[in-house]
Parts: structure tokens; sequence; C-alpha cells
């Protein structure tokens, strides 16, 4: 849920359908700094279809020419294709700074879970529920009250009795707990494949045993009869630090 | 009138700043608040050590240290230990400057970190708050719901 899902080409004379032009949009704004972008880009799922006016796509351009180090710069992305692929990556990894500083993208995550921390190190500011928090509101989805408490996000939604590809899942051993969301699962069963935030201290796919996983919640809407658990087949860390 | 543009936008800055300040005071104040409720005890305390703990399944515990400056909620104590559980790797994030914890208590006496918010940082906002409200402190009704 942390990565963005493009249905059709975001391009100037394409369908551009308002879902996949915001997620594009979301991208381009949290890369404001990496990409030079002046000005944040309105949200609205649209592009200006003067290709001299639209701020969408020179910022696409941007991106393309800054990250991707693109010399001809089209201005497209297609669904995962390289460009999109990259916006992707650029979206897990965040990770803390040792001492009293702190990544300002982790900031971000502390806002939407409405936590007044301002250090993102140590097991006081662990920041696994604000990462959820920052996923959710990206989804226009309302995080849970105080979500900044990984075991509050156990009243989220819907439970499951199983975990499913996109599911919340909760640790809630003794102390603060802990939550992310799965991605995957191993051939045998026995291990998941976690996306979250203060595992190893940073964004990452983390490997955890299954039985350690308490509680899987689903937003109320959320149809689980057609959700899969798909086997991981990606690189992943071995469940790292967390709280 | 040069000198009158230039001092607007510092002016404009500065007071957005101050609000933003305020505001984050005023929601650290309603954690604080939030905290209290939800767990067995509160304290203001000096940590004066960390251990570190292996457990199995790739897990950690550390053990706080303190000298306890003052008791709002909970059994009166000179000095406290109390653990976080945390994974492998963890930071240890502690000075000398005082701070506010709230903490849970175990059927065996262990106090143990309950989650995220649980530390504070004296400000003017908090401690005047606390001044106002100490005698209802202790008394405040809990589920103690973090600590479940």
């Amino acid at each position: 849920m942390s990565t963005i899902r493009i249905i059709q080409p975001v391009r100037l004379d394409g369908f551009n359908s308002l879902t996949d032009v915001e997620a594009v949009q979301t991208v381009l704004n949290k890369s404001q700094r990496l990409i030079s972008l002046t000005q944040a880009l309105i949200m609205d799922g649209r592009l200006n279809p003067r290709p001299e006016s639209s701020k969408t796509i020179a910022a696409i351009k941007l991106f393309q020419s800054k990250v991707l180090n693109m010399v001809r710069p089209d201005g497209e992305i297609d669904p995962n294709g390289r460009t999109h692929r990259k916006m992707n990556e650029k979206l897990t990894g965040e990770a803390e700074i040792p001492g009293i500083k702190a990544n300002p993208q982790i900031v971000e995550y502390f806002k939407a879970s409405k936590f007044w921390g301002s250090d993102d190190s140590g097991g006081q500011n662990a920041w696994c529920g604000s990462f959820v928090a920052w996923v959710m509101q990206q989804n226009k989805m309302e995080p849970v009250k105080n979500a900044f408490r990984a075991k509050e996000w156990a009243s989220f939604g819907k439970p499951l009795d199983k975990p499913v590809f996109g599911a919340i899942g909760i640790k809630s051993r003794k102390g603060g707990g802990h939550v992310a969301f799965v991605v995957g699962q191993s051939a045998d069963g026995n291990y998941l494949y976690m996306l979250g935030g203060n595992q190893s201290n940073s964004v990452n796919v983390a490997k955890y045993k299954k039985e350690l996983w308490d509680d899987f919640v689903v937003p109320a809407n959320f149809d689980p009869s057609s959700a899969s658990l798909p086997i991981y087949t990606q690189k992943a860390s071995v469940a790292g630090s967390e709280a | 009138m040069i000198k009158k543009i230039l001092v607007i936008p510092f002016v404009l800055f500065a007071s957005t700043h101050i609000v933003y300040a305020k505001s984050a005071e005023l929601l650290e104040l309603e954690g604080f608040k939030e905290a209290i409720k939800n767990v067995h005890y509160l304290a203001k305390v000096k940590i004066t050590n960390v251990e570190i703990f292996h457990d199995e399944d790739e897990s950690e515990k550390h053990v706080y240290s303190a000298e306890v400056l003052a008791t709002y909620k909970g059994k009166s104590h000179k000095k406290l230990s109390y653990e976080m559980f945390v994974e492998k790797g963890e930071d240890i994030v502690f000075n000398s400057a005082s701070i506010y914890v709230v903490l849970c208590l175990d059927e065996k006496g262990t106090y143990y970190w309950p989650g995220t918010a649980s530390e504070f940082k004296p400000s003017l906002v908090i401690d005047t708050w606390l001044s106002e409200n100490k005698s209802n402190v202790e008394k405040v009704s809990t589920n103690v719901g973090w600590c479940e």
C-alpha cells in the first residue's frame, strides 16, 4: 500500500483516470525536493490538456530527468514501466536520522497520526503506527484514534481471521506492539512478509514468524472473498528493530 | 517603507511558527492527559542507566533505571526501573534531562513501557496543567487500556 498502483498510462493523450493521476501527483509532491519542484502540485487528479501548461507532466519530466537520468524525458508513465517502478522505489526506504534530528518524511508520518514527537530515534518514538496512518491518509482513509500507538490499529475497519495481501497486521506483545502491512508469505506458510515503518529503523519489507502476529484488519468496505496471500519472492530483511 | 516591507514577512513567519509551536504543545498536552488515563503510573524521572537484554525471537528488552523526582500517579519510589520491549537493534535514547513517563505495572510488580507516546518533556503547558491538577491525577479513573 505504500506503493502506488496505476491502471492505465498517465500521459497527455492517455485516459488519465483521476485515481491514477492523483497517485502520480502524490509521489511527485513527496519527491518535491528531490526533483527541485518549486511548487507542490494541486492533487486534483487532472492533467492540463495543453502540454505547455501541464504542471504534472512537467513534474514527471523533472522526475525522469533528475531521478532516472533520462536525456529526453517524455512525461509519460506506463503501468509498471520504468518511471512507475522508480516512483515506487522512492516510496520505500525512508530511514531514521540518528540523534535528536528527524527525517522530514518521518515527521510527516507523525503528523498523519497526530503525534507531537520531533525525534524519530529510539523505542520512545517508534513510528510504525504513524507510518500506517500516513499510508491510510494517502489513500483517503481516516486513521484510528491514537494511531501512533501500534496496538490501536486492531480497532481499525474489520478483523480477518487470516492474513491477506494488503491487510494491516498487529503484534500485540507486552508493551507497544508493532503494526505493518501484509505483502506476502513464505512458501511453507510459516513466515509473513510485512511492509512497515520502523523496521530496522526504516521503511522496508521484513520477514517475521507468522505466529508473532495476533490481529489482521482491513477497511470496513473491503471484500475479503477475493483476497489472497501470494508467496513473496523478492528481497526482504529479517525482522529487525521496531517497537 | 522598504524596512516595513522587509519586516512584514519576518513577523508573519515568526507568528506562524509560534502558532505551530503552541498547537504542538497543546497536542502533546492532550496526549499526556490521554496517557494518564490509560496507565497505572506517572512520574517525573531522570534516567540514569539503560541495560539491554536479548530475548528469544529476535527481540530485546531494554531496562531503564531512573531516579524518581516526583510521583503523580501510583506508588511512590525513590528509584525505579522499567522494561521496554523492542526488537534487535533499536536505538537507545536518553540523556540527563528530566522527563515525565507513564508506565504499566504487570502482575509481578514490574513496570513496563506501554508504547509510543508514553514519555513527555516538561514544558510550561504540561507543568502548569500538572500543578493545577496534581490532586486529581492520582484519582483519575482509569481503564488501563494501554496495559492490557
